[in-house]
């Protein structure tokens, strides 16, 4: 009997195994002949949904039989898409972030150039102003970017990098308008100075930034900007030499000037502790002065302060120089970004691949194009008669919620997709927040007070038009797996994590010593062997956009 | 696994006192069959989980890519292991692990046992009880969440420096974890506020199973309540602490990786940053899962090291090794 059992309990372990492993071959399909698919996002954060259960979702789902169960990045990309790829299963739908080309080395995305001609007349011709730029040196597109340039518009207001300044010590100083990163800090410093606590009795934290995780831009960026330079990198305009920047005079000035801030008692020094959360927090909290950094990074912080009932606790963008008479260059000029994007992956059967490119073509058509960028005409937009987009003040606070935006499908089906940059060809803005007409209807009393405090119509008047530039943006150039370039990327960020706060934090006297120190660490680095690649891909990119 | 130590044995000493050959085997095979049924499922969970992954090996003499099949991938030897080596970081991690977990080991330990005979000790029940659940609590919590408790606490606003404020033992707020020294410390402390009390239930038990008469016959010779403490419960919890001891040796090299990873920051990387967090960032992180094997080999061979030590070393002071 003892035996029996045993050797039944045995089987019965072996059987189930099995079974497990029988069992989690699914098939897309349901009964109604809708197939759902999954897209696995790991360029953002926020709340999974299947595409059919918002409102345009669901009307693409009615035209196209497709739908998608949409999953987000819980924590590190690259960890996730690395176990994706040690374990070679993929979702059907990938978006891999900074991971894009370790999958496309391993196989993990299929060539779409074919299914694309063949099924998406659409899709091609959206992305036909990038088509050539799209290949890799194989001549196959794996991915699909979203933001496809067609034509430039000014954004009102800004969305990217800018030194950022509470509004409250612009107005108790009169409207100042700094220019140079003196000129700013010295803002800050009188503001602190009059007011060590905010209203609730909190302290006051007059300058602070983040660094954590791959949010380094706030400390790394700076230099450049600061110098005129676009887009963080120093890149010659006409030779195309590239140049990285850390081991430079301008990044000395920079940390030099923090290091002055620090020696005041007005850095905050939680700068370089403090994680995402943490930070997020602190700017919400309406106790931070200034700091610098696009304003996505630091948007969910804003939208709270914006939406609050004190105006005056929001942010003012400025693009501060290093010296009077360099030219700024925050803005983004049109921009032809190729990664990262979405692609089809590998495992996923032809027929599938099929239907989802064709829901791809369909979400590419104008009509649909303005559905996930505007919403519905009459509902989330109007139509005046010379054929301008506008939106009623009734129609922008709906907008303005997120719930709204959620259940409507703008959050689930907008960005991340293939989606339009820039202009439709009709002359509307692609973007509803960069439409002049809506940006203006949105502008409350206090905005129109220091729209004419300093003498603009839009926030961005006061910053210089981009130049364009074919190569922006280059941090989408492509870095090999395991070569010295990768490698540098790592052990640079390691080595600034490590020594700027120290740097930083040093007593003045220390200052140039801490300096050399880390100069000479970093000199050590292969940084050449990441300049190439740069460069080449600029290069490349160049030529041809010529 | 009965099975195994019998054949084990059987090849030593206590082979003259049972039949040899493969008759007399087969007939205790059989009579035992159905524990070796038993056993089975046990095996082949140790052959899957345990051995064959031991192929993945491989991987750290090769510059493996996922794509490739094995026969197309790269062979490069050392490489790996040199990079690992010569890298001045790596020295550093080693330091950092080994000095995280012998402080670990020795305060998990002291603390572990420490509060185990004063739970003992205790005589009401009811009390008894109550320190013994919260003791164990924030061990079911993640460390996700306990990284942010520890880092909420230890902030500039947090209450630590507010106490510390107050009883003017600081003059200004300190940042603990922007300091590289303190981080030992704190993670020590976060660690024994977190496990301490999971941890001695196992010492609990082994008092459990102290002769109660030993208690008694002392009481009666005069013995004092510390008396007792030492020369009785002490010694009676030796041999599972030794065990105990000789197994979180074998780990010494596994300094966790969760806590370090979340506390650690720019500041405090000189200290924070151990072997698994290097791993992350230059092996896993950067898709070279051949630096990532190559850095487990090296693990694994320095716990088995470890572990044959202090075995023999525990055998040579008469307490009886794990084998």
């Amino acid at each position: 009997m003892g035996k029996k059992k045993a050797a039944g309990l045995a089987a019965s372990v072996l059987a189930m195994s099995v079974f497990a492993a029988g069992c989690s071959d699914d098939s897309n399909a349901s009964e109604d002949g809708v197939y759902t698919y999954t897209f696995f996002n790991a360029s953002s954060t926020g709340t999974d949904v299947n595409t059919a259960d918002t409102t345009i979702g669901k009307m693409f789902e009615e035209e196209t039989g497709v739908n998608f169960d949409i999953e987000h990045i819980v924590g590190d990309s690259n960890q996730k898409i690395g176990t994706m790829i040690a374990s070679g299963e993929y979702p059907d739908l990938l978006n891999a972030q900074n991971a894009t080309n370790d999958v496309i080395d391993a196989g993990g995305f299929v060539p779409l150039n074919d299914l694309i001609e063949e099924h998406a007349p659409n899709l091609r011709k959206l992305y036909d102003p990038i088509w050539e730029k799209m290949k890799l040196e194989d001549g196959n597109i794996y991915i699909l970017p979203s933001g496809v340039s067609n034509g430039y518009i000014k954004p009102p207001n800004i969305g990217q990098s800018a030194f950022f300044i509470k509004r409250a010590a612009l107005k108790e100083q009169g409207y100042p308008h700094p220019k140079t990163i003196d000129e700013y800090f010295a803002i800050i410093e009188e503001y602190a100075k009059n007011n060590p606590t905010t209203e609730d009795g909190a302290e006051t934290i007059p300058y602070t930034l983040l660094q954590y995780d791959w949010h380094v831009g706030q400390l790394f960026d700076p230099p450049a900007f600061l110098s005129g330079e676009q887009e963080g990198i120093m890149i010659d305009r006409e030779t195309l030499e590239v140049n990285v920047h850390h081991n430079k005079e301008i990044t000395k000035t920079w940390l030099g000037k923090l290091n002055e801030l620090n020696d005041k008692g007005l850095f905050d020094r939680e700068s370089f502790t403090q994680n995402y959360d943490e930070y997020l927090a602190k700017i919400s909290s309406g106790r931070v002065v200034g700091w610098f950094g696009p304003r996505w990074e630091s948007g969910a912080a804003l939208d709270t302060l914006e939406l609050d009932d004190d105006p005056y606790n929001d942010f003012m963008g400025f693009p501060i120089v290093f010296e009077e008479g360099i030219k700024d260059q925050y803005l983004n000029p049109e921009s032809y970004v190729t990664s990262p994007g979405m692609g089809l992956t590998s495992g996923t059967d032809e027929e599938d691949q099929v239907r989802i490119i064709k829901f791809l073509d369909h979400m590419a058509k104008i009509e649909s194009q303005k559905l996930i960028t505007w919403g519905i005409e009459g509902e989330t937009y109007e139509v005046n008669e010379e054929g301008r987009f506008i939106r009623t003040e009734e129609q922008i606070a709906q907008i303005q919620e997120k719930e709204f935006r959620d259940e409507m499908g703008l959050t689930a089906l907008g960005w991340y997709w293939p989606i339009m940059a820039g202009v439709f060809d009709d002359g509307n803005s692609v973007d509803p927040n960069v439409q002049p007409e809506v940006a203006e209807m949105a502008y409350d009393e206090v905005d129109k007070e220091f729209l004419e405090a300093y003498d603009i119509e839009m926030f961005t008047d006061i910053f210089t038009e981009p130049e364009p530039v074919p190569y922006i943006p280059f941090w989408d150039a492509v870095i090999e797996t395991g070569s010295e370039a990768q490698l540098y990327d790592q052990q640079s960020r390691d080595l600034i994590k490590r020594s700027y706060p120290d740097i930083i934090l040093a007593d003045p006297g220390a200052f140039d010593s801490e300096w050399e120190k880390f100069k000479t660490s970093f000199d050590q680095l292969p940084y050449e062997a990441f300049e190439d690649v740069i460069e080449a891909s600029v290069k490349r990119e160049a030529e041809l956009m010529e | 696994m009965q099975a195994h130590s019998k054949l084990n044995s059987a090849s030593s000493e206590a082979l003259h006192q049972e039949e040899k050959g493969l008759k007399p085997f087969l007939k205790k095979c059989k009579s035992q069959r159905a524990l070796l049924l038993m056993t089975i499922p046990f095996v082949i969970w140790v052959l899957v989980f345990r051995y064959l992954p031991v192929w993945g090996w491989t991987m750290a003499f090769q510059d493996f890519k996922p794509a490739r099949a094995f026969a197309e991938q790269e062979w490069v030897g050392l490489k790996h292991f040199i990079f690992l080596f010569q890298d001045e970081r790596f020295l550093l991690v080693l330091r950092n692990t080994l000095a995280q977990s012998v402080i670990n080991l020795i305060l998990g330990f002291v603390t572990a046992i420490g509060l185990a005979v004063l739970i003992n000790e205790l005589a009401n029940m009811k009390f008894k009880r109550v320190i013994q659940t919260i003791s164990y609590l924030p061990h079911f919590l993640s460390w996700v969440v306990a990284a942010a408790l520890v880092s909420s606490v230890l902030s500039m606003d947090g209450i630590i420096n507010e106490i510390l404020l107050a009883l003017n033992l600081i003059d200004s707020k300190i940042l603990f974890l922007g300091v590289g020294e303190y981080f030992w410390g704190i993670l020590a402390a976060s660690d024994v506020w977190k496990n301490v009390g999971w941890n001695t239930i196992i010492y609990l038990a082994a008092i459990a199973m102290i002769d109660q008469e030993q208690y008694e016959a002392a009481k009666i010779d005069g013995a004092s309540r510390l008396q007792r403490i030492r020369y009785i419960t002490i010694p009676g919890m030796k041999q599972v602490i030794v065990i105990l001891l000789i197994m979180n040796i074998g780990y010494i090299i596994e300094a966790g990786f969760e806590a370090q990873y979340l506390l650690g920051n720019g500041q405090n990387m000189e200290y924070s940053e151990n072997i698994d967090v290097f791993v992350i960032n230059y092996g896993i992180s950067m898709f070279n899962f051949s630096l990532a094997t190559a850095a487990g080999i090296f693990k694994t061979v320095i716990s088995l090291i470890f572990l044959i030590a202090a075995n023999s070393f525990a055998k040579k002071m008469g307490q009886g090794g794990l084998y």
